[in-house]
């Protein structure tokens, strides 16, 4: 997280701390004339709308600042079912790939995101069954009954 | 009618999938420099005109290709874009050239034998 949203985080929280306090405070009767309830629902409903965008806003910054590198457990998912050089180039492909849809302004880090989960979830079941293949000699039974049967 | 001997001469030992068809001519059509993970899916997704192909399934078909002798494959090239990662170049063999010729002689004597029924 930057200094500046840092900052902006805690004063718009304190801010929006006083005004909830002065109002659960404030006793209703107190309030001038015109304020009934109709309009100090709306008022709060305001009030929370632009609270939860501006707290959706800073979140998403923190989020991609923290971001811009491939998802780890995406990396280790691969690296479990393939880990060889192969795998290792398997996943610098994606990162390659990661990286150029990062950077290009009409996709972006979230696209970037969802591509390489969505890569990484549809790889999984080549590996995984050639995984299960390779470890229960399956393979070896499957190329000889193909030789075989031609 | 060919002879078995006929045949066996012909007929590589192992014949390929689809999927492996559409890899060896992406494989070939990029050629042995340019032709890695990366690039070789791009051509596949290309050229079959399938919108999802994964990586996963490029990998372990390459693999299948080079137990079979089909094609060889290299590390090189790690560059700091791909974490320190290598790229895993392929090249077709003169067996893959066969097999994939053989596997196209294939499908035009299967289209041949479909155009008069189309007619």
């Amino acid at each position: 997280m930057k200094k500046g949203q840092l900052l902006e985080c805690v004063g718009f929280g304190l801010l929006s701390g006083l005004l909830i306090g002065c109002m659960a405070l404030i006793p209703k009767e107190q309030f001038p004339r015109w304020i009934n309830h109709t309009v100090l629902d709306v008022f709060l409903y305001l009030f929370a709308v632009i609270l939860a965008g501006r707290i959706r806003a800073i979140l998403r910054a923190c989020y991609d600042s923290l971001q811009n590198t491939p998802p780890s457990n995406g990396r280790f998912l691969i690296m479990l079912f393939m880990p060889n050089i192969a795998g290792d180039a398997l996943l610098g492909d994606l990162e390659e790939r990661f990286h150029i849809i990062a950077r290009d302004p009409d996709l972006g880090l979230r696209r970037a995101h969802f591509w390489y989960w969505f890569q990484v979830f549809l790889s999984l079941r080549p590996l995984v069954w050639a995984g299960i293949k390779r470890l229960t000699g399956l393979a070896a039974l499957w190329e000889a009954i193909r030789k075989t049967v031609g | 009618m060919p002879t078995s001997q006929e045949k066996s001469s012909r007929q590589p030992v192992d014949s390929l999938g689809s999927f492996e068809q559409w890899l060896l001519t992406a494989v070939m059509t990029l050629g042995p420099n340019r032709a890695y993970g990366m690039t070789i899916h791009e051509e596949v997704e290309r050229l079959s005109k399938r919108p999802i192909v994964s990586l996963g399934a490029i990998y372990t078909a390459i693999d299948r290709l080079e137990k079979k002798g089909f094609v060889t494959s290299k590390f090189a090239d790690a560059t700091t874009d791909r974490g320190g990662r290598p790229r895993r170049y392929v090249e077709i063999t003169a067996a893959g050239q066969r097999a994939l010729h053989y596997a196209l002689d294939q499908a035009a004597a299967m289209t041949a034998a479909l155009r008069p029924a189309e007619a």
